[in-house]
């Protein structure tokens, strides 16, 4: 029996549901009416045909539906947090005057929502990716590939939310305070916070430090500060304290109940994906704390997740009022960030000799390239006969080599 | 006694019984498969129970190690594992039962559509007996201490004692001290 054998039976009982029909000769069919040949004909498999691409149609329209509605309960409920906590804009303008609180990509799998004006935060940007729940076929295929071959399947493509909140080191005291008159000093507050310090939930930690960049630059270190489920990642032990003098004593229990979703909370001034050149890790540089979580459900996590964005923004306006009015008592201090300083200068200068030596690289094969390209140009110049002088000449000189290092290893 | 030996000298044992065996007899086949069926049965039993031990302690200790390098996957360098005992452990286990339900695919075609049934006996006695000498069953369901060979990570085993066997994950303060601070976080490939 061939491989191929069932799927030859299976085709071969498709054709028997009409063998009948396709008995009939020429004749016999043209003397049948329509309305008799639609009755003759047997439209089993065409019913069920029709019946899986109805199925097919239900599962897209449940799937999209599905993540629109799961889309709608976490924008809802950021949207609500953003406005208590005092953001001149939240989501997006339209034509009509209906603001848009969050825009959905890739037929519902992608949707991004967008907060800003506010003293101390530049900007919040909110991403979450779904599954694609209108296609279940593919999501038990890369499920089923994946648990064989990993390697295969896209590690990072699992459900999360992804919340970034940009500092922007401008402090106004009230809303009726005037704004600071010189720029310099947002941009020497903002230097303050180019460090990195986060907590990380234990059941996260390897595939957190396998897909951000900042974090596989730190020191992983348990403590009784945090409550048993997460870890400090910071890029020395001083730093992890940032969270305790900020945070106060809220921070924990927040943790505890946040366990059930939250991947880590990160202050961070270094990209998520590893620059590859000078340049790039020059434009990617941008103070920012990262709160990534799973996709959350229940009203319970929502109204908590809320709490976590609100304790993270407490923190970045704590530092920033701490920077601007009081410089002396801010917890990071210039030793810890000359400390930060010593490690980006040192990953600058391995990303740049790594970039030097692809350059050297692709300069060699260049060149080799330039040397054959001469060596072909001058042999066609040559007429026959020197040419295959040349040839013996090259063989010659190969076989010497040959001999000479045969001798060498006698 | 080596594992990999004694299932070695199983497998020549189940030979023998197996050439003594009219395997077109139906009783027979239909013996070898309950047979099958039962060790496989037994064996995904035994590694459930150890899981869900596991699961019930819920041991958060947080353990490093650089684990080898992976050729195939054309890495160089080891890469750092942090992680906690529980889903160290729940990993290992993962694994072997996934390992049960690969033989059970590679058993069904063999059996099923290549109409073999002689591999079925052979393979009759290798589940259980892997499931009872796992070390998280060892550790889990026999109570034995995590220390000495059960030490995590555990060493791979190999055939011949200490040569051949796959390279050792790498538990010293400075190599994970490096790893730590190594940033090859964040590779995206395209």
């Amino acid at each position: 029996m061939s491989i191929l054998g069932p799927l030859v039976k299976v085709a071969d009982a498709i054709n028997a549901l009409n063998a009948k029909y396709t008995a009939l000769t020429f004749q016999e069919q043209k003397a049948l009416t329509v309305m008799e040949r639609v009755r003759f004909y047997n439209w089993t498999f065409e019913f069920w045909a029709l019946g899986l691409l109805a199925l097919i149609y239900v599962f897209h329209v449940i799937g999209t539906k599905l993540n629109k509605n799961r889309a709608d309960n976490i924008f809802a409920a950021l949207t609500q947090c953003f406005d208590e906590l005092a953001f001149a804009k939240v989501g997006f303008s339209t034509r009509t005057s209906k603001n848009q609180p969050f825009v959905a990509e890739k037929n519902n799998t992608w949707f991004t929502s967008f907060a800003t004006g506010r003293s101390c935060v530049e900007s919040i940007t909110v991403r979450a990716r779904l599954l694609a729940r209108f296609n279940p076929l593919s999501i038990v295929m890369e499920k089923a590939l994946g648990m064989f071959f990993p390697s295969l399947v896209a590690s990072d493509m699992d459900e999360f939310v992804d919340i970034t909140i940009k500092a922007n080191g401008v402090y106004v005291a009230s809303t009726t305070a005037d704004l600071p008159k010189s720029p310099n000093d947002a941009a020497a507050v903002l230097s303050k916070f180019k460090f990195i310090a986060s907590i990380v939930n234990k059941s996260d930690m390897t595939k957190a430090r396998e897909n951000n960049y900042y974090l596989s630059l730190t020191h992983t270190s348990e403590s009784e500060k945090l409550p048993l489920e997460y870890v400090y990642m910071s890029e020395n032990k001083q730093l992890n304290s940032v969270f305790d003098h900020y945070g106060g004593a809220t921070l924990k229990p927040l943790l505890s109940e946040s366990a059930r979703f939250l991947s880590f909370l990160a202050f961070t001034d270094l990209p998520e994906t590893k620059p590859i050149s000078d340049k790039l890790w020059e434009r990617y540089q941008q103070p920012r704390c990262v709160i990534r979580t799973k996709v959350v459900t229940s009203a319970a996590d929502t109204a908590c997740l809320n709490k976590l964005v609100k304790a993270a923004v407490a923190i970045v306006d704590a530092a920033t009022q701490d920077y601007v009015q009081n410089p002396v008592k801010a917890f990071v201090t210039n030793d810890m960030l000359k400390r930060s300083a010593n490690l980006r200068s040192q990953e600058l200068a391995k990303i740049v000799k790594v970039m030097k030596q692809a350059e050297r690289e692709l300069l060699q094969e260049k060149k080799q390239e330039l040397e054959r390209e001469k060596r072909r140009e001058s042999r066609n110049k040559l007429s026959g006969e020197e040419q295959d002088k040349a040839e013996q000449k090259m063989r010659e000189r190969r076989e010497r080599r040959q001999r000479n290092k045969q001798k060498m290893r006698m | 006694m080596n594992p990999q030996i004694t299932n070695l000298a199983i497998m020549l044992i189940m030979m023998q019984v197996s050439r003594r065996l009219d395997m077109e007899d139906p009783t027979i086949v239909f013996y070898v498969r309950i047979a099958y069926c039962s060790s496989v049965a037994l064996a995904w039993i035994v590694y459930q129970l150890a899981r869900s031990r596991i699961v019930q302690k819920n041991d958060l200790t947080t353990i490093k190690f650089v684990a080898p390098a992976n050729a195939m996957a054309g890495e160089t360098e080891g890469k750092l594992q942090v992680t906690t005992v529980r889903d160290y452990d729940l990993k290992e286990l993962d694994s072997a039962i996934k390992s049960i339900y690969t033989g059970l695919a590679m058993m069904g075609f063999m059996h099923l559509y290549m109409k073999y049934t002689n591999p079925l006996l052979m393979q009759s006695i290798s589940p259980i007996k892997s499931a009872l000498e796992h070390n998280e069953v060892k550790i889990h369901l026999f109570g034995k201490p995590a220390s000495g060979d059960l030490k995590r990570p555990f060493k791979a085993p190999s055939l011949f004692g200490g040569f051949g066997g796959a390279p050792a994950a790498k538990t010293d303060k400075k190599s994970i001290e490096e790893a730590e601070k190594a940033g090859h976080g964040g590779v995206k490939t395209e």
